[in-house]
């Protein structure tokens, strides 16, 4: 309780002092902070610009602007087939990945047990060890046991990846939830079944969200483990990496673009929203 | 203090909660399948990778056919063979994490903390950073090659300052994997150092102030010092994926000189069919990240970061 | 389950509150003993107050009750029957925590109702609404407890607590977060409560002021045992441990060894460094051998000059005034007596100002009845607020 009337106080704190005279020093960061914006976007916009490239077969120069690739996003071949692999490896990843990881941070945070340690080390490990050898590792298994290369083990990899991930972000919320609550649930006559489901849960939704969002956008993504683990499964960081060589259809900065802007917006309406509940919320202590 | 017992059980007398009875033993339920999932495809197939680093070509067989043996040779042999990769690797990883860090530290302080208060103006700047990540990875590295093209807008302008020789260009340089890794990787950098300055207590720098420190001793004893958790934290998630990384090497680089380790380690496995190879060069690597973070995370003393 | 927890609840509605029996109850982490041997009887609707530093087994004590933690030895029963090894959902009994531990996802509403509805009360919302009556926050049942002030939240904590009609109420330092002036205004808030419901409440603090003001009956804990239980008058009036004596309000103890009986008088002759002192022989613990004679500050007085003690004081001194704070009602001195350290002198301002100032040689004086003798082994400054150790 104490941290929620923190948060409270902290952001009903008194308006930042104005600062006495604004001093040339003063414009460093927030230039240097536009300049490293700019680096981080000019990339993008070249990608949703060459989504709109009337490009022949190879889409690397501009040729002129058109509205026929959006038009008919899937114009390619196996553009759109890549994209569904995509999404279904995604989906399924992340909802194994998000079951599998908070279940693990719950326990971490909440019980102290022997191997804690080494649990805590098994998690750290996949996060340590770079794709390429993550990818290398699983195909080397594969191959030893012959397990036929496609769907399955695609998702089995990204599911081991995002776990640790998970993990962490779950973790930092239960951390940050009072332990008394699940007492208080406790003693109120909740058996720990109706504890966990009543008081826990909600509380970590944000977190499990937030975790889940993670998870999906690592898998999505990912080129080298799906490399490594896919055969001749395409998805659509392959394809677009496949395709590379030969020229990539424009198609697929449509389809990334299209991402792209979907994500944005989700994202920047929770910020709003957010933004806009939290002032509400404040609105009434000041009155009192 | 090794990473496994950085990972340990806290010191009793910290804020903990008290320890609880497990009698019900809850909280195998809770982390029997997570863990035994890492076991099976995390701890087994590690195992197989050190087990196939070790055999050797079956006699008279087809390309790509091996039986099990202890043929340790296979190390030397890699590293042999492909040390200057192995190296270029770790070296380009390290420009990339410097520069990220360049870069990124005062992008973070520039959220964190001059727009503190201000939290809509602190999400929407949050979500600018990680951004580029809603786009495809392969497509914005992609772009890169456009704008580092020979006759594209950069290159142009370098030629026309006299900034880059008129015989140079930036497309196939080291140069250009290097940016390459740093933009993609960079948001890595940023997110960790913001989380950590915006744990900072704004009135500590006040009391540094009052203390009759300058803006730059304020930041230099208080500011910095305090946000080194999200610095040691952001660096590791730089430099681990980009030590491994070789979809900026095979996009941007050229093959001779800029050639890194996971480029050699892919080609290995899909082109020439080595596995052993490629399964000790990935061992090889991975036995020195780890080295190197658990000699960095030690001399940093953020152990408690994991 | 909840029917047997409802069951005994229904029980206690009728009784107005049980009464707990701790009985030779220890619990250990690890090495750490945290409660040491307790036993402890609260009678059903008595508020007591369980009283002792940071780290003394008092909230231990009152986890175990609440069934949150499980005693390594011993047994704990509410209402005469034996809850042992039973888990806190199972219990009758009800928590305020120090957190307050208010579900932040919950409305203030939904939060009271919470153990009605796990134990599939009837007649909730009516319930729940008598029991945001009972703490006046009526108006506010349908926000957040994010938005309310940190005493509302409390009084939702108690209201949260209290309409589940518990068996045993327990308060955790409940008032701990709160400012001074709410505290006292909170503080008689419970009291009334208290009365009005007439439920049995436990309640556990380091704060003796809160102690002495609400509980009936207060035991001082420390290091895990009880050291002496009793009203608040008489624990302040007639310590039976150093620690006691100093942990609650202030005492003058020095060290002597008494010397003779005065059977026919009922006193006790100690000498004090060649001075002999009075004391009661049914006030003190020991009545031979090495003892610790005490006086409160406040029922000592200064002799200025050749005045001359009253019939039945004792005295000591002569000793030098080394600090005067001038508090309002009353005029603080500390006198520094040679060999037998400071003294700690409480008077009334009744002719107004400080009448003593500092550097004059003064003599202590104070009635032989308000003497009392503890066991010369324990250690002068057990108990005493160390600046360190403040929670």
């Amino acid at each position: 309780m104490t941290a929620v009337l923190d948060r409270v106080e902290a952001t009903t704190a008194a308006p930042p002092a104005r600062r006495p005279r604004r001093r040339l020093g003063d414009l460093i960061v927030p230039v240097f902070a536009a300049l490293a914006f700019v680096y981080l976007m000019v990339p993008v916009a070249y990608t949703v610009m060459f989504s709109f490239n009337d490009a022949g077969k190879t889409n690397l120069v501009w040729r002129g602007f058109t509205l026929d690739n959006w038009r008919n996003p899937c114009g390619a071949p196996q553009v759109c087939e890549a994209f569904a692999n995509s999404l279904q490896v995604g989906v399924v990843s992340t909802l194994v990945a998000t079951a599998l990881g908070t279940l693990v941070a719950i326990a971490l945070v909440r019980f102290r047990f022997r191997g804690r340690a080494l649990t805590n080390l098994l998690i750290f490990l996949p996060m340590s060890t770079p794709e390429v050898v993550l990818g290398a590792a699983l195909l080397a298994q594969f191959l030893t046991l012959r397990v036929p290369l496609g769907f399955g083990t695609v998702v089995a990899a990204h599911v081991l990846f995002c776990i640790s991930f998970v993990v962490v972000t779950v973790k930092a919320r239960v951390s940050s939830l009072d332990p008394a609550l699940e007492e208080a649930a406790a003693d109120l006559y909740a058996s720990p079944w109706q504890a966990f489901w009543r008081v826990t849960f909600p509380l970590l939704i944000p977190g499990i969200a937030a975790a889940a969002l993670l998870a999906f956008s690592l898998s999505f993504d990912d080129f080298i483990v799906t490399n490594f683990t896919s055969g001749s499964y395409t998805t659509f960081p392959k394809f677009v990496y496949v395709s590379a060589t030969r020229g990539i259809p424009p198609q697929a900065n449509v389809i990334s673009s299209f991402m792209f802007v979907l994500a944005l917006a989700i994202v920047v309406l929770v910020q709003v929203l957010g933004y806009a509940r939290s002032k509400r919320l404040r609105a009434p202590r000041t009155t009192q | 203090m090794s990473i496994a017992a950085a990972l340990g059980e806290s010191v009793s007398g910290d804020s903990a909660p008290p320890p609880r009875r497990t009698a019900q033993r809850a909280h195998l339920v809770l982390l029997g399948p997570g863990l035994i999932y890492l076991v099976l495809f995390f701890v087994v197939p590690v195992g197989a990778l050190l087990a196939t680093s070790l055999y050797v070509p079956v006699p008279g067989g087809d390309v790509g056919e091996y039986q099990p043996a202890l043929h340790w040779q296979n190390y030397t042999d890699a590293i042999a063979q492909f040390w200057p990769a192995i190296l270029r690797s770790f070296w380009f990883a390290f420009l990339a994490t410097v520069a990220s860090l360049v870069i990124g530290y005062p992008l973070a302080y520039a959220i964190a903390v001059r727009a503190r208060g201000r939290k809509l103006l602190q999400g929407l700047l949050l979500v600018l950073v990680v951004a580029p990540f809603f786009t495809s990875f392969i497509l914005r590295t992609i772009a890169w090659k456009q704008i580092l093209a020979d006759d594209a807008l950069v290159v142009t302008l370098l030629h026309w300052l006299h900034l880059l020789p008129a015989d140079e260009r930036l497309t196939a340089t080291p140069f250009a994997v290097v940016s390459g890794l740093t933009y993609n990787f960079l948001p890595f950098m940023v997110l960790p150092i913001f989380a950590a300055l915006e744990r900072l207590d704004s009135r500590l720098l006040e009391a540094g102030a009052d203390l009759y420190a300058s803006p730059t001793t304020t930041f230099r004893t208080v500011t910095w010092p305090l946000s080194m958790p999200g610095v040691v934290a952001g660096t590791l998630l730089v430099f681990i994926p980009a030590a491994g990384d070789y979809v900026n090497a095979s996009l941007l680089g050229n093959n001779t000189n800029t050639a890194m380790v996971g480029q050699v380690i892919d080609a290995r496995f899909f082109k020439v069919l080595d596995y052993p190879t490629a399964a000790s060069l990935s061992v090889v690597l991975m036995v020195a990240i780890l080295l190197l973070v658990g000699a960095y995370i030690r001399r940093s003393g953020t152990e408690d970061l994991l | 389950m909840t029917t047997t927890a409802s069951a005994s609840r229904a029980d206690a509605t009728g009784s107005g509150g049980a009464a707990l029996e701790i009985e030779r109850v220890t619990k250990a982490f690890g090495a750490f003993v945290a409660v040491d041997d307790l036993t402890l009887t609260v009678p059903s609707g008595s508020f007591f107050a369980l009283l002792g530093p940071s780290g003394c087994g008092k909230t231990t004590t009152l986890r175990m009750v609440a069934g949150l933690e499980q005693p390594s030895a011993g047994t704990i029963s509410i209402g005469g029957r034996d809850v042992t090894g039973t888990r806190a959902h199972q219990r009758p009994v009800n928590t305020v925590f120090q957190s307050y531990a208010l579900f932040p996802h919950l409305t203030v509403r939904e939060n009271v109702a919470f153990g009605l509805k796990r134990s599939r009360a009837s007649g909730i919302p009516g319930r729940v609404a008598d029991g945001l009556d009972l703490v006046e926050l009526g108006h506010l049942a349908d926000r957040k407890p994010g938005q309310l002030s940190g005493g509302q939240q409390q009084r939702v904590a108690l209201a949260r607590a209290l309409v589940n009609r518990p068996a045993l109420l327990l308060l955790d330092e409940p008032l701990g977060a709160l400012d001074l002036k709410l505290r006292r205004q909170m503080q008689l808030e419970l009291k009334r409560i208290q009365t009005e419901v007439g439920l049995t409440f436990v309640h556990v603090t380091h704060d003796q002021e809160e102690a002495m003001t609400m509980a009936d009956t207060v035991a001082v804990m420390n290091r895990g045992r009880i050291e002496q239980m009793g009203s608040p008058a008489e624990l302040y009036e007639l310590p039976r441990t150093s620690f006691v004596a100093n942990f609650l309000g202030q005492s003058n103890l020095v060290a002597g060894t008494v010397t003779e009986r005065l059977t026919k008088r009922g006193l006790l002759g100690v000498d004090v460094r060649g001075t002999r002192v009075l004391v009661p022989q049914a006030r003190a613990v020991r009545t031979e051998g090495a003892v610790l004679v005490g006086a409160r500050p406040e029922k000592m007085r200064l002799l200025v000059g050749d005045q001359a003690p009253g019939r039945g004081e004792n005295v000591l001194g002569p000793g030098v005034v080394t600090d005067v704070s001038f508090m309002g009602v009353s005029t603080q001195y500390q006198v520094e007596v040679a060999g037998l350290g400071t003294f700690g002198v409480f008077a009334q301002n009744l002719l107004g100002g400080a009448t003593v100032a500092v550097g004059s040689t003064v003599r202590l004086a104070w009635a032989v009845d308000f003497t009392f003798g503890l066991d010369g082994a324990q250690a002068r400054d057990e108990g005493t607020v160390d600046l360190d150790d403040e929670p």
